[in-house]
């Protein structure tokens, strides 16, 4: 006995060290040998299923478990047969847990299993177990559109139950079946049904595999589906989109050529496609506001007034055709449409600086998981030690600096981003030139410790709108950047804000430090991106130019590095003229 | 006895998880960028590699890739920042083994017990063994 239990550990041993290192085909065949020298012990057969898992052989594993399951005499190593069934769920393909759940359904009919296991199998995954028919009935039904209203219904029933598995199952069947020519409409419903749930690009897949005809409707749906999933591939596949595919087309296929022209940036065929939509626009309210919204969205502005005069005409019209206040509503709709034009691009706007934003905040989180991470962990290393009995006086203070340190860290880090963070939102026209000479008031006692002068040059009634504090932290941040640059102690710094009166604000910023190696170009305005070491505690978190660059994003500006520049670093500034200073 | 390599620029972060291993008896190394990583992890005998993808210079994926182009098989668990998707489906497709999550839900002790199993992937199976085998009463 005592012999035997021995042989059996050598064998455990042996596979575990073959699994420990990876070769796992001879651990199946040392684990099949253990099987025949100890038909008896159950445990080999859980080994063998485990290894087949490991190398996603599912069917095997299946197999093994199923011969694990018949020999288990009582349920207290059920659990993990259910563990497995559920890993199966999520590993394996449909059709082997098919498989593997008919194999189940036919060993408890033949009474395979103890009483005992019997019942927790059907308690257990009792449901799941006996689906299979019922599927199997459908997916046969499914076949010819006669059966149209049963299968349609049973479609409705899972989706109200969200027995998302037996609709997968019935797609499935729908895209691998051969002969789909008698069901066109049940495949219809299907497509309309998947696209409803939002499932796009199973629709798409239906669509494809089932060979419905492509009829007008069908054709919507298509460019639709793909668009939704921002995918035109199918699309270019069945179709050949070109100038007669517009011609030919009606306006909900023509509406959802814009978006596919959109996604080619093929503006030549934009402006096809709506002109082709102007016809249907004639006498259409609805679809002349769609049209009135595409010319907005392409800022086709004088299209856009057009389109919004004949809304009105329409409007007029179906009102009361001989209103002789009709002209004077005209002047007054001219007023509105320009309003609506205004508050649609400053809601474009908005909606740029929201980008802006997010962009900073998840830049500032990202750097914030940092310390929080250190902290955590140094408290939990103290707390493992506390747990073994082995924390001393020396941890506590270690402990504590360590968490100061990081607390530190993060302070820093906040001070930074307060001055975008916590802005006033008190927007106002201010000059970009008292901006800068304010900064550099602030900060002259620094910049006459380090023997830095500085000239800012250009009329003082060049503006910009918005929160001045706000944009006075592009200066601030620049002239700090370039203070830590020029290291001799001895330096200047010049700043030139020139416009060309009509629409662009140009600021240069120079400075005769040792400059920008040129393969720090490109990734100088990524946030964190310094050549500093972080903890100096100097700034160097590489945030500057990244806060430089989010807040001229908000102002509709860019930066960029001056290659040109010879000695130093220089770096270039371009904002929209502000209309009211034109 | 097992040996694992730490990629951590931050000495802050990857000295208590050297040390929490430590308690486990399990030996870590540490290399503060991924140049020094990779010719460590390419003289050493390490079971296991916890990498950081945020570093400066050569960037944790780097260090990944080379990784796994020398051994396909050796475990590897990312701990990162990153929370996007995309970025984990990306190193997914060059091969990792785990992944442990930095920042607020930064946790030592499942960093430990993560490693730990890896390191050890069958003591739940022996145990289950064992119990099946203890000799019963006739």
């Amino acid at each position: 006995m005592q012999d035997k239990f021995e042989r059996e550990n050598m064998y455990s041993d042996e596979i575990r060290r073959l699994r420990y290192t990876n070769k796992l085909d001879e651990a199946v065949s040392k684990c099949k040998e253990a099987i025949d020298n100890f038909p008896n012990n159950n445990f080999f057969y859980k080994i063998l299923g485990d290894i087949y898992l490991q190398m996603e052989q599912y069917q095997l594993a299946s197999d093994a478990y199923l011969e694990n399951l018949k020999r288990l005499k009582s349920t207290g190593r059920f659990k993990s047969f259910i563990r497995f069934y559920r890993i199966m769920q999520k590993k394996a393909s449909d059709d082997i847990n098919r498989d593997f759940r008919i194999k189940i359904k036919d060993a408890i009919k033949k009474h395979l299993f103890t009483q005992e296991i019997e019942k927790s199998l059907i308690e257990l995954i009792g449901n799941e177990i006996a689906q299979d028919d019922e599927v199997m009935q459908l997916l046969v039904l499914s076949d010819d559109d006669i059966n149209f209203k049963i299968v349609t219904n049973q479609i409705e029933q899972w989706e109200k139950e969200k027995n998302t598995a037996n609709i997968r199952l019935l797609i499935k069947y729908k895209v691998t079946c051969e002969d789909f020519s008698k069901s066109d409409n049940i495949n219809r419903y299907l497509i309309q049904f998947l696209e409803r749930t939002e499932r796009f690009g199973e629709a798409l897949t239906v669509i494809e595999k089932t060979q419905v005809p492509y009829n007008r409707s069908m054709k919507c749906a298509i460019l639709r589906n793909c668009r939704r999933i921002s995918n035109y591939d199918l699309a270019n596949k069945i179709f050949n989109i070109n100038e007669n595919f517009i011609s030919t087309a009606d306006f909900n296929i023509l509406y959802e050529l814009v978006y596919y022209f959109q996604s080619k940036n093929d503006s030549e065929n934009i402006d096809r496609t709506l002109n082709a939509m102007r016809g249907a626009a004639e006498r259409s309210i609805p679809i002349a506001r769609t049209l009135y919204n595409f010319y907005l969205s392409f800022s086709k502005l004088d299209e856009a007034q057009k389109t919004y005069e004949h809304i009105k005409q329409l409007e007029a019209k179906k009102k009361d055709p001989s209103s002789q206040t009709r002209k004077d509503e005209q002047i007054e709709s001219d007023q509105v449409v320009w309003q609506t034009v205004k508050d649609l691009i400053s809601e474009r706007e908005h909606n740029r600086q929201m980008i802006a934003l997010r962009d900073l905040l998840k830049g500032f989180s990202h750097e914030l998981g940092q310390p929080v991470t250190n902290i955590r962990y140094a408290i939990q290393l103290q707390q493992m030690k506390m747990k073994r009995g082995m924390f001393t006086q020396e941890d506590i203070s270690v402990l504590l600096d360590s968490v100061l340190d990081q607390t530190t860290r993060i302070g820093k880090l906040l001070d930074r981003f307060r001055p975008i963070v916590s802005s006033k939102s008190t927007e106002s026209i201010f000059s970009i030139k008292e901006c800068a000479e304010s900064v550099f008031q602030d900060l002259s006692s620094r910049l006459s410790q380090k023997n830095i002068s500085y000239t800012v040059k250009g009329p003082r009634d060049i503006y910009a709108y918005g929160d001045p504090v706000q944009f006075s932290q592009v200066f601030y941040n620049l002239v700090l950047n370039s203070m830590q640059a020029i290291d001799k102690n001895c330096g200047t710094i010049s700043v030139i804000i020139a416009s060309d009166r009509k629409t662009k604000i140009t600021i240069s910023f120079c400075d005769d430090g040792p400059g920008i190696p040129p393969e720090n170009h490109r990734k100088i305005f990524e946030p964190f991106f310094s050549t500093k070491d972080p903890t100096s505690g100097n700034g160097g978190e590489g945030l500057g130019l990244f806060i430089v660059w989010n807040i001229l994003k908000m102002f509709n500006g860019t930066i960029h590095i001056d290659k040109s520049a010879k000695t130093g670093a220089k770096f270039v500034i371009k904002l929209p003229m502000l209309k009211e200073a034109k | 006895m097992s040996k694992v390599l730490i990629i951590e620029d931050e000495l802050s972060t990857a000295k208590p998880v050297q040390e929490a291993l430590a308690l486990e008896s399990i030996q870590a190394d540490i290399a503060t960028d991924g140049k020094k990583g990779l010719a460590m992890f390419l003289e050493g005998d390490y079971d296991l590699v916890l990498l950081d993808l945020k570093m400066p210079g050569m960037s944790g994926e780097e260090v990944l890739s080379a990784i796994r182009k020398e051994d396909p098989f050796v475990d590897i668990i990312i701990y990162t920042n990153y929370t996007e998707f995309e970025d984990i489906k990306k190193l997914a497709n060059i091969g990792i083994d785990g992944y442990i999550n930095k920042g607020p839900s930064a946790d030592l002790m499942t960093l430990v017990e993560a490693i730990k199993d890896k390191l050890a992937p069958l003591s739940d199976e022996m145990i289950d063994y064992l119990l099946d085998n203890v000799p019963e009463e006739d």
